[in-house]
């Protein structure tokens, strides 16, 4: 017995590794966003408050080219806008298409924290379920997609990045039907892969990748990106593209949460 | 007191990484600041207390960029290497107390033991974050800028503490 006990306060440093270090590899091996354990929601508000009170100063930088870009979009809003509302009037009562309930709702957040070095990256929002957010919900920025929901709390929310090759968008040409899945493999934040595509679709080199609408996540027609390059497929039957992301992950500031008022049960 | 200013001192570096240094990555690097707690940390700490307190800002940096175990798996085993890694350099009869400083083991050792924490941590750290993906030549690039870039700052940050008379 004695000599046990001098085995271990001989070897202490040895022991007090082993311990934490078994501690943290069964903590890493078990992180997945999904099944965190109710403690760790309780530290992550607590970071959530300090990143929002630092992105408070954060948020300041680069207003300039944001405003830019959300200028430019408003153009092409109202330039679209316009052109509906004209084939509209030509249609039928316009009014009573407006007054429609709308399926989609758009929820404004801030990125209070934001990663694109990670093997796997997130970004935290700072609306929660107290906002109506909630898990599997899309975000998109006034460039293109950011990610999907993946945990809530009261007032801030995590969201996994398209950055993570975890996550799987169904998405297509914008002028095809056909679709496929655009993945992150990990290598430059600026670009994905749009794989699974058939080999009959029509496509150049610089046409706009569209969100497909067949989940509940997005609605049809958010932006993704663009096709910059074909690259080769794992198998000769579909397509797979590089597609440069509209997105640019390194300055998202604001972001909407889409909220699908009438989603399928299925 | 001084248990205080070294708390302060701990939360001040990992403030700085997770809302500064995590932003500014070159070729996927980033400057590990929170290496210095494991440069200056007194020799005269038990080691099992040293190991747990890796562990514990292995954690806190952890929860901050949302990849739970990986920092506390890397900095527990850094400070686990730490004293060994010291008197390689060092022999032990010439650093009983205190912090191992430029002043006090000299430029040759200090930058000889500087090196090899980074190795040391950045091979865990990101041998550790690639098992769920690899891509080689990524991932000795991005060791190879951490390793660079915190070997620069760190050695430039201790030259600047040294005039501060402590």
């Amino acid at each position: 017995m004695q000599n046990l006990f001098r085995f271990f306060t001989r070897n202490g440093p040895f022991f007090a590794w082993l311990v934490l270090a078994v501690l943290s590899l069964v903590l890493l091996l078990q992180r997945n966003p999904y099944q965190r354990s109710v403690w760790f929601g309780s530290a992550n508000r607590v970071s959530g408050e300090v990143y929002a009170a630092s992105n408070m100063v954060s948020s300041y930088f680069g207003l300039r080219t944001i405003n830019e870009d959300l200028l430019h979009r408003l153009g092409q809003l109202e330039e679209e806008n316009l052109l509906l509302r004209q084939h509209l009037r030509n249609q039928q009562d316009i009014d009573s298409v407006l007054l429609t309930p709308k399926p989609y709702r758009y929820v404004v957040a801030h990125v209070v924290q934001n990663s694109i070095t990670q093997a796997e990256n997130f970004l935290t929002l700072d609306k929660g379920t107290a906002d109506g957010i909630g898990v599997g919900m899309g975000v998109a920025d006034h460039n293109g997609i950011v990610g999907q929901v993946a945990k809530t709390s009261e007032h801030f929310s995590l969201v996994i990045s398209v950055l993570n090759p975890k996550l799987r968008i169904s998405s297509c040409l914008k002028n095809s039907e056909s679709i496929g899945s655009l993945v992150w493999d990990g290598n430059s934040p600026a670009y994905a892969l749009l794989s699974d595509v058939p080999r009959n679709v029509p496509f150049e080199l610089g046409d706009t990748v569209i969100t497909t609408g067949y989940s509940n996540t997005f609605p049809r027609g958010v932006p993704v990106g663009r096709i910059c390059e074909e690259m080769q497929a794992e198998d000769n039957n579909f397509l797979c593209f590089r597609v440069e992301l509209f997105t640019h992950f390194d300055r998202i500031n604001n972001v909407h949460v889409i909220t699908n008022t009438n989603p399928c049960p299925f | 007191m001084s248990v205080l200013i070294t708390f302060l001192w701990i939360v001040i570096c990992i403030a700085l990484q997770v809302l500064v240094f995590n932003h500014l990555p070159l070729a996927g690097g980033v400057i590990l600041l929170y290496l210095y707690v494991a440069i200056k940390m007194p020799v005269e700490v038990s080691r099992p207390l040293q190991i747990l307190s890796g562990f514990l800002i292995g954690l806190v940096i952890d929860i901050f960029c949302n990849t739970l175990g990986l920092h506390a798996f890397a900095f527990t085993t850094t400070m686990w290497m730490r004293l060994p890694l010291l008197h390689m350099f060092v022999l032990a009869e010439d650093i009983k107390t205190g912090e191992p400083t430029l002043q006090r083991i000299g430029f040759q050792s200090f930058w000889r033991f500087l090196l090899s924490i980074l190795i040391v941590h950045c091979l865990v750290l990101y041998l550790t974050e690639a098992f769920t993906l690899f891509c080689f030549l990524n991932l000795l690039l991005k060791i190879l800028s951490s390793i660079v870039m915190t070997f620069v700052f760190l050695i430039v940050l201790e030259l600047v503490m040294r005039r501060k008379p402590v």
